[in-house]
């Protein structure tokens, strides 16, 4: 079989030896990076994100994609590999709470003000160079979600980016499923003219609906376990519905709902009537003027997932305003900071940042909600968000203090896989860069390898005339069409 | 003796078998002999010499010295003027058509208000399992094409809609659907890429996967509750869900299901689905089957795989900047995607889709032939792989005695870019596609062509041909439109054009021929408008045409 | 003679600033830009204009002084190009004056469509941004841009300098045509200004009948004598090669090139041909799938290395107006990947003064230049650093007018749900 040099030379590259072997710019030809059994970053300075807050030289001892240790001068067992992060800050894995940097085939289920059979575990694009891009920027984990044209929208999935692995492996097994809502200008068409308006379009119609919504699901739920009680085998069953199901999931705590939404009037509505209905949303995205309510929010357990400063595109932001994660960090709602934006999503940290300078949130508790607050409102706090003991072993390794702007990550570690490391990339770029020359110089031979008839030939295939060349329109007419 | 009628059908067209043009107005006897010919029999099997007995459109006879049966009318070929093989006709499992759409198919809204369509509400315009083939369907210019490109068998799917209904298998034959079908309800096929507009479900990929999974639910439940009902029936009736009852077959695994895939992802959603419903599935590929070989490979689902390759990236002077690394190399290594496919284990057959014209699969062929794709595998992915995945085994994908009678004449060999299929037999009629002689004539150079056409009038063209006789490429040109020839052969002092609308977006082909005599030629050509004549004066010389 | 019907050109409104008052900041770490940082420094503010800087200024008698220390000063940053003044909320049409129909608008002048009120101005103010470069968008001769002062009772006072310069977005298909429709119609109308222009001389030498009005045309005449820089709005490297070849061609000699980054793929002809450039974001992605993820992020130090003159912005549209102040933040992205952090600073102050024709008013802390600059607890380009107060010349701005600000402190202030609050 004739394989060319160049293919070869691709895959060499790709697994080659060495801890970052992985890393390609395209996923396919990236495979996993080797999960070592120890790993020991040495002398770092530690922002656990947990209680134990910031540790100056201390160590950190991975096992087999787990924080096994975190300590003084730990020791190394046999076999480890050994970092020295003297002089470099290390902090768990960034969390972006609210992405669509990796999805497939539309964002958003326009149809219909429902849309909660959708699923965004369907649609994951495991190829997007947004991974690799955001990994090079500290992101280890981001929640894809649908998007805010409805009422109620579809299931979202939180995938780790594990650049190189199949959608299904990026998505994050035991994370609870969680679903979109949305309020206010979206859901309401305001910023469009449909052809066809769709029900609501006001935000009292939006509440509406959605207390509607949950009624028929509470019916829905109250049919099928009548069914199950009685006779089952001779009554005829109730249909199955993709979009019920998943709003009794939600009646049942299996679904947490995370709703975009930007004004206080709007959060205040759907918490009431989450709390008529027996649950409770998990977390406000955007959440722009959560700052006005946010002690309600605190009292219904609310979390918020903002922008950073985002403000004055849209008349429902114009009290947005960048103190917004400061104020509702004070009054006790738990704050995480999201980018919903893929190029924002590669600089976490800054955002973070943006938390000091806007209503002076220290700095650990600033670097909080790009990492551990953003985990437990996805319900992953348990394992993600937080450097400490038994957690998974996402983390990053900055060149300097993670909240300063000249400083960048040198190494994304996702369970204990080196899946991004600066120099290996810097050597990477050369051998993508040859490779490129390499595959135009095979381009240019293949042009001019082929004889100058078959040359023109190619020329007589590729030319696609234009339709409306009078010649064509002429043609068309010879060939009997219109 | 034969040599005339043929002559005569050659000249009215391309393609049409004997028994089928009522020329003789009465039956002829379909017993026939082809002789002196090498005979590939099957993939990796070929008889250096042989000859064929072909009754009542099945293979009676083949191998070297047999008896011809005196009833047989013979074909004999002199080995020392042209060396003809024969190939078991092509099988193409993957030919999407355009339905014509029922009027109660669901997709005619009332007048008035638009219909909002969604999950679970039938009839849902995507979600119509029912459809099949029938003679409103039949792709007659299709048909010839794929014959013309040596296909005997495909599989007719409709081409659009999510669940969009059930395929026929069918012989490539004239006399249309009613004379050609072996299978009327194949496969099921689908795709999860089809879209509504405005208010209606689905708008997005995610929902047209959840869609799927809500008629795949809604199968379940009806089965079971039109069951229920009917040991029961002193209750509420189940609503009839249109369109859903199809689906069980699918669930059983009864119905083989072709799920149309785009792109490696979605071949890994398309698992995902297989195993999530226990379907029994082959999947349409996309020629990135490579990029994630491993996992697409460990589903196990068989691919029909294309064999359409990029043509190289586009790079200008100065702008090598925008020629990106991923397209690059994916110009480069599509070449080597069946054979890699193939060594991942997987049942591979070969289509010709999405190529408009099925006769570009040969120069692809040719070049995935030279990046490692073993010859007799490809032509087993083209005739015995196919046949057997399409319950054919033992009927057809190859040339033994008591296969249906479908198999091509080729000159030389079969997978060459451009090759010289003669003869194309289906169902024990022979379909010629082109009488060929040694070439008398050359006309390479340029050529002013009127063309005479009723109703429209003298229409002025510029020919201009390269190469030598008999194969020609050019182009005609219209009121300043180029228009590549798909075509260009010569046989004695005829050249034969042919120009092939599905390349400019239109249905049918448009041939032509001239009879030549130095630099005049006269002739005639056909267009699915029509006939027409053909007078060409030559004013330009070859080396004039090279030199520019 | 005066050509009394064509608008008065080239408007530097260099009135003395109102505040007639010396004051002495001291105690600060003064940071020029144009030179060295002065730690526990003097700057001598007199009637809106820097007197003296440094740490040994005598301060006169007179003087109020003013003790900063523990901040930072810094000259005003200086937004290059954006729609600060044209827009309020993004999805309210009746709020945007940025982009107006048509084609060729020669004749649109940015400024006299500031809205001196714009809620936008004040939270911009209290990031530090007190000058702002602002350029009509759309068409392709898109008209004049103004450098307005944030600070100011109309739009008349706030302009420090009109027109800065004419902008033409370069028309991407040129690059691949030379004989693109856009640029031909370019071309013509530029030609025609120019038979204009000779008409016009040729009536005021007594010698032609006068032409008729034509204010397009009036607002190219200064371009096409190099009076007025023309600043090229382009995408990518083949249509800013292209651009560039036009203005060769086209014999305009005062150019500015404005872009993505892919700017730092012209930074020898830039620099060759002393071309300066407005870098339209660092926080972008790369232009194509295979570039390294850092491609955006190391342009600014690529132009830097070949010695371009450069300004970063944010691209300038009406969604990034509200955070025109956070230029700094891009600035710093390009520090962290190779520029000096120095010339990082220059980018959002210095050198886009120059570029804009206010490099002897403003940009830098020196004698002789306005007195407009702020205050901040630490490095300006420091996402964590919070900026305390602003002075426009020499007149300090009232941060409490920033509505973010008094949304937070109101807020802040709401008893709590148990009264505790």
């Amino acid at each position: 079989m004739k394989m060319t040099k160049l293919f070869v030379l691709t895959v060499a590259v790709a697994m080659g030896p060495g801890l970052a072997g992985a890393h390609d710019i395209e996923a396919w030809n990236s495979p996993q990076p080797e999960q070592p059994d120890h790993v020991l970053i040495r002398n770092a300075t530690v922002w656990t994100a947990d209680e134990a807050g910031i540790l100056e030289n201390t160590d950190i001892l991975i096992r087999r994609g787990e924080i096994r240790r975190i300590g003084e001068d730990l020791r190394a067992p046999r076999g480890s590999i050994e970092i020295d992060a003297e002089g470099r800050h290390v902090t768990p894995g960034l969390i972006d709470a609210h992405s669509h940097a990796a999805m497939l085939g539309g964002v958003n289920e326009m149809s219909l003000i429902s849309t909660a059979m959708v699923e965004a575990r369907d649609i994951v694009d495991a190829d997007s160079i947004n991974i690799y891009r955001q990994m090079a920027g500290g992101l280890t984990t981001m929640h894809l979600m649908h998007g805010s044209a409805n009422a109620i929208g579809g299931q979202n999935v939180t995938v780790k980016l594990r650049w190189g692995a199949d959608p299904a492996d990026m998505i994050i097994d035991d994370a609870p499923g969680t679903i979109k809502f949305a309020l206010g200008e979206n859901p309401k068409q305001s910023n469009w003219q449909p052809d066809n308006p769709r029900y609501p379009q006001t935000r009292h119609g939006v509440a509406q609906v959605v207390d509607e919504k949950f009624q028929m699901a509470r019916d829905y739920a109250e049919r099928h376990e009548a069914h199950a009680g009685r006779n089952a085998r001779d009554r005829v069953p109730p249909r199955r519905d993709l979009e019920m199901e998943a709003l009794v999931d939600i009646l049942q705590g299996d679904i947490d709902v995370h709703s975009h939404g930007y004004r206080a009037d709007e959060f205040l509505a759907l918490m009431r009537t989450a709390e008529s209905h027996g649950f409770r949303i998990k977390a406000f995205h955007h959440v722009l003027e959560g700052y006005k309510v946010a002690d309600e929010m605190a009292e219904h357990g609310a979390g918020a997932s903002t922008f950073s400063d985002w403000w004055a595109f849209k008349y429902e932001a114009r009290d947005a305003i960048p103190y917004n994660a400061a104020l509702m960090h004070e009054r006790s709602v738990q704050v995480s900071i999201n980018s919903d934006n893929p190029e924002l999503a590669r600089r976490m940290n800054l955002e973070a940042a943006k938390a000091v300078r806007y209503g002076g949130v220290g700095e650990h508790e600033a670097l909080k909600m790009v990492t551990a607050n953003a985990a437990d409102q996805l319900g992953l706090g348990h394992r993600l968000g937080r450097l400490k003991e038994g957690m998974d072993a996402d983390l990053v390794i900055w060149s300097g203090h993670p909240l300063s702007v000249y400083s960048r990550p040198d190494q994304t570690w996702i369970d204990g896989r080196l899946y991004f490391d600066r120099e290996r990339d810097l050597e990477m770029r050369e051998a993508w860069e040859a490779e490129r020359q390499e595959l135009i110089a095979l381009v240019r031979e293949s042009e001019n390898g082929e004889g100058e008839n078959d040359d023109e030939e190619a020329d007589d295939n590729d030319d696609q005339p234009d339709e409306n060349e009078p010649g064509m329109q002429l043609f068309r007419q010879l060939m009997g069409g219109a | 003796m034969y040599r005339t009628i043929f002559l005569l059908i050659a000249a009215l067209g391309v393609g049409q078998a004997l028994a089928a043009e009522p020329v003789l107005r009465q039956p002829v006897t379909e017993v026939f002999a082809v002789t002196g010919v090498r005979i590939v029999v099957g993939p990796g099997e070929v008889l250096e010499r042989g000859a064929l007995v072909v009754r009542d459109g099945i293979i009676e006879a083949v191998g070297e010295g047999i008896d011809i049966p005196a009833d047989a009318t013979v074909y004999e070929h002199d080995p020392e003027e042209a060396a003809l093989t024969i190939y078991p006709g092509l099988i193409d499992a993957y030919v999407p058509v355009a339905f014509v759409r029922d009027k109660d198919d669901g997709s005619e809204e009332d007048n008035g208000d638009p219909v909002t369509h969604r999950p679970g509400k039938y009839p849902h315009p995507l979600i119509t399992p029912d459809r099949r083939m029938n003679s409103r369907h039949w792709p007659a210019d299709r048909v010839d094409a794929l014959r013309d490109a040596g296909f005997t068998t495909a599989v007719l799917a409709p081409e659009d809609g999510l669940v969009r209904g059930r395929s026929a298998l069918v012989n490539l034959g004239e006399g249309g659907y009613g004379a050609n079908v072996i299978e009327p309800q194949l496969f099921q096929h689908i795709s999860l890429h089809a879209r509504m507009s405005g208010r209606s479900f689905p708008s997005s990929l995610m929902g047209g996967v959840a869609l799927l999974r809500q008629a795949f639910l809604d199968a379940q439940w009806q089965a079971e509750a039109r069951s229920v009902w009917q040991n029961s029936p002193s209750q509420r009736r189940p609503e009839f869900l249109e369109g859903v009852k199809s689906l069980e077959g699918l669930i059983t695994g009864d119905v083989p299901v072709v799920f149309e895939a785009t792109d490696t992802l979605d071949s890994l959603r398309i698992s995902g689905l297989v195993d999530e419903f226990g379907l029994s599935a082959w999947m349409v590929g996309h020629g990135k089957e490579y990029q994630r070989l491993d996992s697409i490979s460990a589903s196990g689902i068989g691919q029909i795989l294309p064999l359409d390759f990029p043509s190289a990236p586009d790079l200008e002077e100065d702008a090598e900047r925008e020629a990106s690394l991923q397209e690059l190399r994916h110009w480069h290594l599509a070449p080597e995607n069946p054979a890699r496919v193939m060594e991942a284990g997987l049942s591979v057959l070969l289509t010709s889709h999405p190529h408009g014209s099925p006769g570009n699969l040969f120069e692809h062929l040719e070049k995935a032939i030279e990046r490692g794709l073993d010859p007799d595998r490809a032509l087993a992915a083209l005739t015995t792989e196919p046949a057997n995945a399409l319950g054919l085994g033992g009927r057809a994908g190859r040339i033994e005695a008591g296969y249906m009678a479908n198999f091509l004449l080729v000159e030389d060999e079969l997978f060459v870019a451009s090759p010289s299929i003669r003869e194309v037999w289906v169902d024990g009629r022979r379909h010629l596609l082109r009488e060929m002689e040694p070439p008398e004539v050359e006309p390479a150079g340029e050529w002013d062509i009127e063309l005479i056409v009723a109703g429209m009038g003298n229409i002025d063209a510029t020919l201009t041909l390269r190469g030598d006789a008999p194969t020609l490429s050019g182009s005609m040109e219209i009121m300043g439109t180029r228009l590549p020839l798909s075509e260009a052969r010569v046989s004695g002092s005829r050249l034969d054009m042919r120009i092939d609308g599905s390349r400019l977006g239109m249905p049918g082909s448009f041939t032509m021929y001239m009879d030549i005599e130095g630099d005049r030629g006269r002739g005639a050509g056909s267009s699915p408008q029509g006939e027409f004549d053909v007078r060409g004066r030559r004013t330009g010389d070859p080396d004039e045409e090279d030199a520019a | 003679m005066l050509r009394t019907t064509v608008p008065l050109l080239l408007v530097l409104l260099l009135a003395a600033p109102v505040q007639a008052e010396t004051v002495a900041y001291v105690g600060a770490t003064i940071h020029p830009v144009s030179g060295e940082a002065i730690e526990d420094g003097v700057l001598l503010v007199r009637d809106g204009r820097i007197e003296a800087i440094g740490s040994d200024v005598d301060v006169p008698g007179e003087a109020r002084t003013e003790d900063l220390s523990g901040l930072h000063l810094y000259p005003g940053l200086i937004h290059a190009g954006t729609v600060l003044g044209l827009t309020e909320i993004g999805s309210v049409a009746g709020t945007q004056d940025t982009t107006e129909m048509g084609q060729i608008n020669a004749a649109i002048r940015a400024e006299v469509a500031v809205n001196h009120d714009s809620m936008l101005f004040a939270p911009n103010v209290a990031g530090g941004l007190l000058t702002a470069h602002v350029v009509p968008q759309g068409g392709m001769i898109r008209g004049t841009s103004a450098a307005i002062s944030l600070s100011g009772w109309n739009w008349e006072e706030m302009t420090l300098a009109a027109p800065v310069g004419m902008h033409v977005a370069f028309p991407r298909s040129a690059a691949e045509n030379d004989d693109d429709d856009d640029l031909r119609l370019i071309n013509e109308v530029l030609d025609q200004a120019r038979s204009w222009s000779r008409a016009m001389t040729a009536w005021s030498d007594g010698a032609a009948p006068r032409p008729a009005h034509n204010d397009q045309f009036a607002a190219l005449e200064p371009v096409l004598e190099g009076e007025v820089p023309v600043f090229l709005h382009t995408h990518g490297e083949r249509d800013m090669h292209a651009a560039l070849d036009w203005a060769e061609r086209q014999g305009l000699e005062e150019i500015v090139l404005v872009g993505g980054p892919d700017l730092q793929h012209l930074a020898s002809r830039l620099a060759q041909g002393d071309i300066p450039a407005i870098l339209n974001g660092v926080h972008t992605m790369p232009a194509r799938g295979w570039e390294p993820y850092d491609a955006a992020y190391v342009a600014g130090a690529k132009l830097a290395e070949a010695g371009v003159r450069f300004a970063i912005t944010d691209g300038g549209s009406a969604f990034t107006a509200g955070n025109a102040r956070h230029i700094t933040f891009q600035a710093g992205m390009a520090a962290a990947f190779g520029l000096d952090r120095e010339a990082a600073l220059k980018s959002v102050t210095l050198w886009p003064a120059e570029i804009i024709g206010l490099g002897d008013e403003l940009g830098s802390l020196e004698a002789g230049k306005r007195a407009t600059f702020f205050a901040a607890t630490g490095d300006a380009l420091e996402v964590t650093t919070q900026v305390q107060r602003a002075w426009i010349d020499g007149e300090e701005y009232d941060l409490s007018r920033d509505r973010q600000r008094q949304l937070y402190e109101r807020y802040r202030g709401r008893p709590g749900r148990d009264g505790d609050g």
